[in-house]
């Protein structure tokens, strides 16, 4: 038995460790400066199969009813009201405003994407 | 490499908790209500454990079966392309890493629980054709590493109670500690 065999058997933890703790407080440190940056967005992006389906204003209360599922902007906010896809995790997720962030639909292939981007040539603003 | 009766038998009683584990995971209601899918990793303690235990290829076995009836279990058959390579790769450095007995389980567990997540990810970027998945990537593989140093402290304490003829390390330096304890005196 080698010195290193027998810390490994004995104790929880090993100087080697370090490095993968610094890697994790690296990304902790990322995920804070994510949750706490990031502005309210004013257009909500629908992508389904990979390809951009539509744009519409955050700002305007609207419903979309698409093939598998129903996305609802209400009150500056997006989320999905009605998906058929069997874990329906989309349903569960809750609503979105800020630039960035997405609700997504795996089985699907939907999402739901903000972004900030005012000045949109393919904004299909009203007539939906 | 030889898959006799005791090998089978182990794969098969491993393969029982993996199974039983990961069952009782899907009933608990999301930790965080932003990352729904994100899990205890609870099965990840036998599977590391059975890397020790019976080797990189049973645990293989494990792995592969697992992803297959978990799918057929939540319903979710297209979880397969997603937990499939996760699984395996996960597996993959969890053994690299503790071959190499330089780290310690709670630093391997974490680690092959980061690399799950963001294998997920991957996965789902290519699915999706777009790089929106990315942007999740640092909230899950903090949040996976973290679970992932609970079940390797849970993997490690079940390793030093487990008797050495089932690959645990029960009481493995204590005769030698005896003996050097007594030419001391």
């Amino acid at each position: 038995m080698t010195k290193k065999e027998k810390n490994f058997c004995k104790k929880p933890f090993s100087v080697w460790d370090i490095v993968i703790y610094i890697v994790f407080t690296v990304f902790v440190i990322i995920s804070v400066v994510f949750v706490f940056t990031g502005e309210k967005g004013n257009t909500v992006e629908i992508y389904l199969d990979g390809k951009h389906l539509y744009s519409f204003e955050l700002s305007t209360d609207r419903v979309i009813e698409l093939e598998h599922n129903t996305v609802v902007i209400e009150n500056g906010e997006v989320y999905i009201s009605y998906a058929d896809c069997p874990n329906g995790i989309c349903m569960d997720t809750p609503p979105i405003s800020k630039v960035g962030r997405s609700i997504s639909c795996l089985p699907n292939k939907l999402i739901v994407y903000i972004s900030g981007d005012s000045d949109y040539d393919a904004v299909i603003g009203g007539g939906l | 490499m030889k898959l006799n009766t005791q090998k089978i038998s182990k794969i098969s009683a491993l393969l029982t908790l993996v199974l039983i584990l990961g069952i009782i995971e899907n009933y608990f209601p999301p930790i965080i209500p932003l990352f729904p899918t994100l899990k205890l990793g609870l099965s990840n303690v036998i599977i590391t454990c059975s890397i020790v235990i019976a080797g990189l290829f049973p645990s293989f076995i494990i792995v592969i079966l697992k992803c297959f009836v978990l799918s057929l279990f939540t319903g979710n058959l297209s979880s397969l392309i997603y937990s499939l390579p996760a699984g395996i790769l996960s597996l993959l450095i969890s053994f690299i890493l503790l071959k190499s007995r330089l780290f310690s389980f709670p630093a391997v567990s974490a680690a092959s629980a980061g690399v799950h997540n963001s294998v997920q990810i991957f996965v789902a970027c290519i699915v999706m054709q777009s790089a929106v998945p990315l942007l999740y990537l640092p909230y899950l593989i903090s949040l996976g590493m973290l679970t992932g140093v609970f079940t390797g402290f849970i993997c490690f304490y079940l390793l030093k109670k487990l008797p050495e003829k089932f690959g645990g390390f029960k009481n493995k330096f204590n005769i030698e500690e005896e003996k050097s304890l007594k030419e001391k005196k």
